[in-house]
């Protein structure tokens, strides 16, 4: 489970740093907020409580759907006006989202325990 | 006709069962305190017209906040055929604390246990009978979601109606010491006239719980009890209730779910100490992004089909002043409003949404703390966020905040935030001076009424008021997936208010302010100018032209109609204001629109739940006052940047 809230930390942190650079400042926090739910998850003060990871690895997941979900929106949206290109690092953000979330559905079981 | 009521704490189903059972379309909120005041529906059950009134949610009898006290007082006053005390099967224990003070105070009282399809999934097993025996009174389970138990319900209150049943509630029995004060009471209570209509025993329990509208009650007939016994009997008379309920829920529970639930999980992380502010920003701006970047292309589409009937009209009509009362008074001025509907009913749509899934209530929760720095609580957050719809609700519901210190300063500070009225003239300026930048703006600004409303609730409670709030108490309801039909109906209640003033207020305001803006002589020297160049020397300091000052008086009966005005003064905003003002002065007006005096429906309001035209005027001139300071700020420091 540390491993998962790792790679998932420093793969939306790694997003969201290239959504600041590319001057895309409000998106790239929203990404970082993502970061932040799953570097949570290795709060030493939890230990090695599986629970607390299970439940920022399962919030990571949703969060990070709920997101990509919106800039997906905003993207379609605007083919009806004035159409935004759908970048690299948009496509990556939403597999890493997609990804996430998945993974996250496996953890749903930690809570029926 | 019979009269059943519905009684309950906050948020247990007692609206959603109302809709299930009347068939109202009443919104249901995922979000404790939505029924600020009672709802009536009428059913028809075997041969029998029933009328059910749907009561505010609270917690106990006390009558310390509005909420309770239009519920205790029509439980005494009106005095139901049946009253039903509604309880969510998955969180009973203070839904049956409710249930013993209904029962000391009246007859005639049944019990529901809603959500029992939830308690199901988690395993849990109610036992009917148990809570039957222990209350004496008829239990129903039911889901107000699926229907089960409603035809039940109805037959168990048709029973209590014909048979007149009177329930055999084994009285509970407190300490020795309050049973021997409740019995003392009771004989000198027995003897007076004017009490009759109680119950004495209610009445003595009462008193010694120092509820301060009984106390004043008995005080009248020389009855009294000091408040150090008054703080001593309740928390006896508050520890016993717990006790028996305890006692009783251990027998009628007989398996719990499982410990951990998805809720749990998820609460933990959204309610995080250090990661629940960020969250809750990030929910706000995405809220913010739907609204503008998700839903403008809509507008966009709207704005097309306005100005295509402008033209066509335009062509069949010829020249003269009836085409231009209708295409550049009617059809732009309410045109300039309508093209925002989208943008309203999408922001509707994500504050619904957030509130379906029971988010909002986290939301409240996280702010509390920050809120108690203001000396405000979290139940006031709720009705602030409710302002952003607009702000009549939002001042309504301070009638649930028990202080009222913190409700008049909730009622005060309401209209800072920035209401779906604004938004228009938001969008407008945003997408003129800030291209591309649009949502960011729009989000700065929600966020700066934010900080507003909760700088201006500090400074009124140094100045005016001392006190500490009272902690927020709230059950944070199960996370659920939205349900399609409330949403909408969330979203058209709303929405329509929003449509119905374009038929009506804005329809009527573009036709006057066509008459003001074209008579004696079009333009300049028109009515319209006259008074805005009358006020525009106090405007002048800010940057603002006689046309804005005259859209900003016309915005005091109904914030849209600042847009409508635009429309009619500059013909095309977009491509005239650029020319006349700079970005800074655009940016001033914005947050001069977010602060300035409330709508006249906002005024109206106040001056009815803060008490008077005192407050309404205090609130009018202290609104002005911030908004001319910030906006004269945003220009001066704009203008020397650039």
């Amino acid at each position: 489970m540390k491993a998962i809230l790792v790679i998932f930390f420093v793969i939306f942190l790694l997003i969201g740093l290239f959504y600041i650079f590319n001057e895309d400042i409000l998106w790239g926090l929203l990404v970082e907020v993502i970061a932040l739910v799953y570097v949570f998850g290795l709060e030493p003060a939890y230990g090695e409580n599986r629970w607390h990871s299970a439940a920022h690895i399962f919030a990571g997941g949703i969060f990070s759907i709920l997101i990509s979900g919106f800039l997906i929106l905003e993207k379609l949206m605007s083919l009806l006006s004035e159409p935004q290109r759908i970048t690299r690092l948009d496509v990556l953000f939403m597999i890493a989202s997609l990804v996430a979330f998945l993974i996250s559905l496996k953890f749903v079981r930690e809570f029926e325990a | 006709m019979n009269v059943v009521a519905l009684v309950g704490n906050p948020n247990v189903g007692k609206s959603s069962l109302f809709n299930a059972i009347t068939g109202a379309r009443q919104y249901v909120a995922n979000w404790p305190g939505v029924t600020v005041s009672r709802k009536e529906g009428i059913r028809r059950w075997r041969g029998r017209e029933i009328k059910f009134v749907d009561l505010p949610g609270i917690y106990s009898l006390g009558a310390i906040s509005i909420d309770e006290k239009i519920t205790r007082d029509y439980l005494l006053k009106e005095s139901p055929d049946v009253v039903v005390v509604v309880v969510d099967a998955l969180n009973m224990q203070q839904g049956l604390y409710l249930l013993i003070e209904v029962l000391e105070m009246r007859e005639n009282v049944m019990l529901v246990v809603n959500a029992i399809d939830e308690a199901k999934k988690r395993g849990m097993n109610i036992n009917k009978y148990e809570l039957e025996k222990h209350f004496g009174v008829h239990v129903v389970f039911t889901s107000a979601v699926t229907g089960e138990g409603i035809e039940e319900l109805l037959d168990k209150i048709l029973h209590i109606i014909t048979t007149k049943e009177v329930h055999s509630f084994v009285e509970l029995t407190y300490q020795k010491e309050i049973e021997e004060k409740v019995k003392e009471l009771e004989k000198k209570i027995e003897n007076i006239e004017d009490l009759k209509s109680y119950k004495p025993r209610w009445l003595a329990l009462k008193a010694l719980e120092g509820d301060p509208e009984v106390l004043n009650l008995l005080r009248k007939f020389g009855i009294s009890i000091p408040d150090e016994e008054s703080k001593k009997y309740r928390e006896m008379i508050a520890q016993r209730r717990y006790q028996y309920i305890d006692s009783v829920l251990k027998e009628a529970i007989t398996s719990f779910g499982q410990k951990l639930t998805i809720s749990e999980a998820l609460d933990h992380v959204i309610t995080h100490k250090f990661l629940g502010i960020p969250i809750f920003l990030a929910m706000m701006y995405l809220v913010f992004t739907f609204t503008f970047n998700v839903m403008s292309p809509l507008s966009d589409l709207i704005d097309i089909g306005i100005s295509k009937l402008g033209e066509w009209l335009r062509s069949v009509m010829g020249s003269g002043w009836v085409t231009s009362l209708v295409v550049d008074g009617v059809i732009n001025g309410v045109g300039a409003v309508l093209v925002f509907v989208p943008n309203i009913f999408g922001m509707f749509l994500a504050l619904g949404f957030m509130e379906e899934v029971g988010y909002l209530p986290r939301a409240a929760f996280v702010i509390d703390k920050l809120m108690y720095k203001l000396k405000l609580s979290g139940r006031s957050f709720m009705s602030l966020i409710l302002g952003f719809g607009c702000n009549v609700p939002a001042v309504m519901s301070t009638r649930g905040i028990a202080d009222p210190r913190e409700r008049l300063i909730t009622i005060l500070v309401s209209p800072f935030i920035t209401c779906s009225a604004r938004l228009p003239i938001y969008i407008l300026l945003a997408g003129i001076f800030f291209k591309g930048h649009e949502s960011a703006v729009i989000f700065a600004i929600y966020i700066s009424s934010i900080i507003l409303t909760a700088a201006s609730a500090t400074f009124l409670n140094k100045i005016f008021f001392k006190g500490q709030p009272v902690p927020l108490v709230m059950e944070l309801p199960r996370y659920r997936l939205p349900s399609f039909k409330n949403l909408w109906l969330y979203v058209w209640e709303r929405g329509k208010h929003f449509l119905e003033k374009a038929g009506t207020i804005i329809l009527v305001s573009a036709i006057i302010i066509w008459l003001l803006g074209n008579y004696p002589a079009p333009a300049d020297k028109s009515f319209a100018a006259d008074l805005g160049k009358f006020f525009e020397p106090i405007f002048r300091p800010l940057g603002y032209d006689w046309r804005m000052v005259t859209a900003l008086i016309f915005g005091t009966a109904a914030k849209e109609v600042v847009v409508s005005t635009f429309q009619m003064m500059y013909g095309d905003p977009a491509s005239v204001l650029p020319n006349l003002i700079t970005p800074p002065i655009a940016l001033s007006f914005m947050f001069f629109v977010m602060a300035y005096i409330p709508c006249l429906a906002t005024i109206a309001v106040i001056k009815a739940e803060a008490g008077g035209w005192k407050w309404a005027t205090f609130s009018v001139l202290y609104s002005l006052s911030i908004a001319y300071t910030i906006s004269f700020l945003i220009s001066v420091i704009g203008r020397a940047i650039l």
